[in-house]
């Protein structure tokens, strides 16, 4: 009888395949062993049992689970569909549900169904505590971690993108079922490890916005498997999400900065024209680049650039608007959102409010979001790390004092505030430096869909 | 290594040129020693960028890469006091003023808070967030000169562009047996595999391999990048060398070249240089004690497959020409024995012998094998410090008569 074997990150065959699995292994001159890569584990056997193939499995190393629900789960519609769907699909496949819509919970329901060792990466500290916390207290077990210097492996474990791609060729074989929370980031070439390393036969990716401005989709779908089911933003609020309202306030540059913006803009523009780059898309902006550094004007035009989106994104008028809207939404729970650390920096230190960037101990982050859940804090000053999956249901009122024209990042944003509370109307401010780039910035990203149907744009 | 932002190459008709330093420029010299001057001060990163910021340091286009490569080499040290009590503090006073007194503007609301406070606003906002990273000192740990700190940056360059390396294929001049071990070992350890030519590793001959992932059979991607950069710095202790990495960069293919006349500069540490000084006694008893036999250090090399290497130490010649091979197993080289044993089990590696430290073989999963290995108890032997003479010359002598 055949053995098959984990090995970083692959399988081996201890002898030449039998013909039914031929297709799935490649002979490996390097050790001289059948190899074939741990992903395809799955579709190994399926073949396997229906060729009638004796394959003896030393490769699995993960559990069959007895869990029980401590806390039971009356799935909303969309959740159930969810689930019949991710089913139908032979308990694989991605699910892009709009933040707030929960997708958690989601994940929770197919653990139950699934009962085998899980490992349910996520891409930042704060959703890693943000899953403990959940996986304990639905199946009131201690839960693994992996990643900010914990290292403990358990039958449910929460891992980092970071931790579980350095890891998974040890322990690719140690779960059945691989949970990717925020999977757009899957198909980054470091992240794809996580899944091609790992034999999981059940997978189930996790998205609010699987847009990746490189086309990654595909790829992440032959990782994880189709996209099997997906609902937007339009289609839940009132009853799923709260419902929000998007205003944008205009403020007008210092006489100083508008002068110093428009002589750092024209001196990028004229850098573009000389050079005919069109910035319209990605290639203009590479050769932009590429153009930037081979010359000593290149790389001034490369300055003006950064100065002029920084005239823009921090003008002074800005800390005026953020001020009146804080005062006029006192008692709201308010999430702040920058561009930048230095920018989100300055605003905490201007107005005296609490600043969670990447460079914020873990502890003192925890402190801060359980402050701002339990509304001890009022107010929350970020850059990008909240962007993602962080649960903060309280949040009423966000603002975007600078961001990318990338749609996803706002989606993300404007996704923090929808968590569904009784009585509850989010709105997002978006405050925008009048006669510069970033009106243009602001119009890009208003493109999807979720912008389209409020009724204060 | 240097991130993807600090890289300095060219392409040029699909081949990469990096933008080394040279080690003797006078004046990149006088920049990395002011630079080693900042660093070694104490002082925090913010005002190191002031002060290189003042002394024009900061416009020259490497001190970026070089910056980066200082800082990869500093702790961070803490802040003074308790910034964290102090910043909960001010937050929670600043907003209780928020929430219950109308305030017409900033300039009001922070000249409360500092009433409140008793401290000027200017002394608020910077204790406030005064234990950031580039608030606490920087802490250099290690102490090189100028050259050593511009040999370090040309080996990062390397290693932030083979990040992007979809394949190795490297080129090595003849080594010790303790340097194939070394470069060997840390292949493994880094988790690459190897593909070997067919043939005898010759010492006089140079030895050509492919370096990749284990998933690179299937996935032709920069998986792997990562390891083959951390590997890198073990290729410069090898003395002749010549390396081609086939790079993905820009989205489009592209080859590095190097090769070790290039003078680049390891700064991992040199494991291979210890030789037991019970080496010279053992050869010359044993030659006394069996004529028949020519005794001398191993260039052999034999890939076992399931990624194990045997690297004699020594070959044993007979007088009509048979060879055989001994490797001995210490208690710093014990990882592989029983997967030497194994695969010296099916038979293939007839000219095989193996002795274990006695230290390793009272290891219970080593003591298991040579108690049930009877290939060992006719090939094998365990040795206290060094293998003694007669011990090996009467093996070979039961082999010959078997």
């Amino acid at each position: 009888m055949s053995i098959i074997l984990f090995s970083q990150g692959t399988l081996l065959l201890n002898e030449e395949p039998p013909r039914a699995l031929e297709a799935f292994f490649s002979y490996d001159a390097r050790t001289r062993q059948w190899r074939a890569p741990a992903h395809a584990y799955r579709d190994i056997f399926l073949t396997a049992r229906e060729a009638g193939v004796a394959l003896s499995d030393e490769a699995k190393a993960y559990e069959t689970l007895s869990l029980t629900l401590q806390t039971p789960i009356v799935p909303r519609p969309h959740q159930a569909a969810a689930l019949q769907a991710w089913c139908h699909a032979l308990q694989k496949g991605v699910v892009a549900l709009p933040t707030g819509a929960g997708k958690t919970i989601l994940a929770i329901m197919v653990i139950a169904k699934v009962q085998r060792a899980t490992l349910v990466v996520v891409p930042t500290l704060d959703l890693v505590q943000q899953w403990r916390t959940v996986l304990e207290k639905f199946f009131g077990q201690e839960i693994g971690v992996l990643g900010g210097g914990e290292r403990k492996m358990a039958p449910l474990t929460v891992a980092t993108y970071d931790t579980a791609k350095l890891m998974v060729e040890h322990m690719g074989n140690r779960f059945g079922l691989l949970i990717v929370d925020e999977c757009h980031h899957l198909p980054a070439p470091f992240y794809q490890l996580i899944a091609l390393a790992s034999i999981a036969p059940f997978r189930l990716g996790l998205s609010a916005t699987l847009e990746r401005s490189d086309g990654g989709e595909e790829r992440l779908f032959e990782l994880m498997g189709e996209l099997v089911y997906e609902a937007h933003i339009g289609d839940m609020v009132d009853h799923v999400l709260a419902p929000y309202d998007v205003v944008q306030i205009e403020v007008t540059l210092q006489e100083s900065e508008r002068q110093a913006y428009q002589q750092a803009r024209n001196l990028y523009v004229q850098f573009l024209r000389k050079h005919g780059i069109q910035m319209g898309g990605p290639e203009g902006w590479k050769r932009f680049i590429i153009l930037a550094s081979r010359s000593e004007e290149g790389r001034t035009a490369f300055k003006a650039y950064r100065e002029q989106k920084h005239i823009a994104q921090a003008a002074h008028a800005k800390m005026n608007a953020i001020w009146d809207i804080l005062s006029t939404h006192a008692t709201e729970s308010t999430l702040i959102f920058t561009d930048d650390n230095l920018t989100a920096y300055r605003i905490g230190c201007e107005l005296f409010l609490p600043v969670l960037t990447h460079k914020t101990k873990p502890q003192e982050r925890k402190h801060m979001l359980d402050a701002f859940r339990s509304g001890v804090l009022k107010v929350l000053v970020t850059s990008k790390v909240l962007n993602e999956g962080v649960d903060v249901p309280q949040a009423q009122v966000g603002v975007v004092v600078s961001g990318s024209g990338v749609i996803r990042e706002h989606v993300q944003r404007l996704g923090r505030i929808l968590r569904h509370q009784p009585g509850k109307r989010a709105v997002l401010y978006e405050v925008v430096s009048k006669d510069t780039n970033e009106q243009f910035v602001n119009q890009r990203r208003r493109q999807h869909n979720a912008y389209q149907r409020s009724p204060s744009i | 290594m240097l991130t993807k932002d600090l890289l300095r190459y060219r392409i040029r008709t699909e081949k990469v040129y990096p933008g080394f330093v040279d080690v003797s420029d006078v004046a990149l010299l006088a920049l990395v020693e002011s630079m080693h001057t900042l660093f070694s001060a104490g002082t925090t990163e913010q005002e190191l960028q002031d002060t290189a910021c003042q002394l024009g340091l900061d416009v020259h286009p490497l001190y970026a890469g070089i910056k980066k490569i200082f800082l990869d080499q500093c702790d961070l040290g803490e802040s003074q006091g308790e910034v964290e009590i102090q910043r909960w503090k001010i937050i929670e006073e600043a907003q209780h003023l928020r929430q219950d007194t109308l305030l017409s503007s900033i300039a009001q609301y922070q000249e409360q808070v500092s009433h409140l406070l008793q401290k000027p606003t200017s002394q608020l906002q910077m204790e406030l967030y005064q234990d950031l990273p580039q608030y606490r000192p920087l802490l250099l740990q290690a102490q090189h000169t100028a050259s050593d700190w511009l040999h370090r940056y040309n080996c990062a360059l390397i290693q932030g562009l083979l990040i992007h390396a979809k394949k190795v294929h490297l080129e090595v001049g003849p080594l010790s047996v303790a340097q194939r071990r070394e470069l060997l070992r840390s292949l493994k350890f880094h988790r690459l595999l190897v593909s070997f030519p067919e043939g005898e590793w010759k010492s006089d001959a140079p030895y050509a391999m492919e370096i990749s992932g284990p998933l690179d059979l299937f996935e032709k991607t920069t998986l792997y990048g990562m390891n083959l950069a951390a590997f890198f710095p073990r290729v410069l202790h090898v003395p002749i060398w010549k390396l081609q990495a086939e790079l993905v960069l820009k989205k489009k293919p592209c080859l590095l070249s190097l090769t070790h006349q290039q003078g680049l500069r390891s700064h991992y540490t040199v494991r291979d240089h210890y030789v037991p000084e019970a080496l010279p006694q053992f050869t010359q008893t044993f030659q006394e004690i069996c004529p028949d036999w020519q005794v001398q250090a191993a260039s052999a090399f034999f890939p076992m497959g399931k990624n194990t290497y045997c690297c004699p130490d020594f070959v044993f010649e007979h007088t009509t020409g048979q060879k055989v091979y001994l490797e001995l197993f210490h208690r710093w080289h014990s990882s592989q024995a029983v997967s030497r044993i194994e695969a010296a089990e099916t038979g293939k590696y007839p000219g095989i012998l193996l002795g274990i430290c006695k230290s390793i073989a009272k290891q219970k999963s080593i003591q298991d094998k040579l108690e049930k290995s009877q290939w060992f108890q006719q090939n094998g032997f365990v040795f206290t410090e060094f293998p003694r003479a007669k011990v090996v010359s009467s093996l070979l002598e039961t082999r010959n008569t078997r």
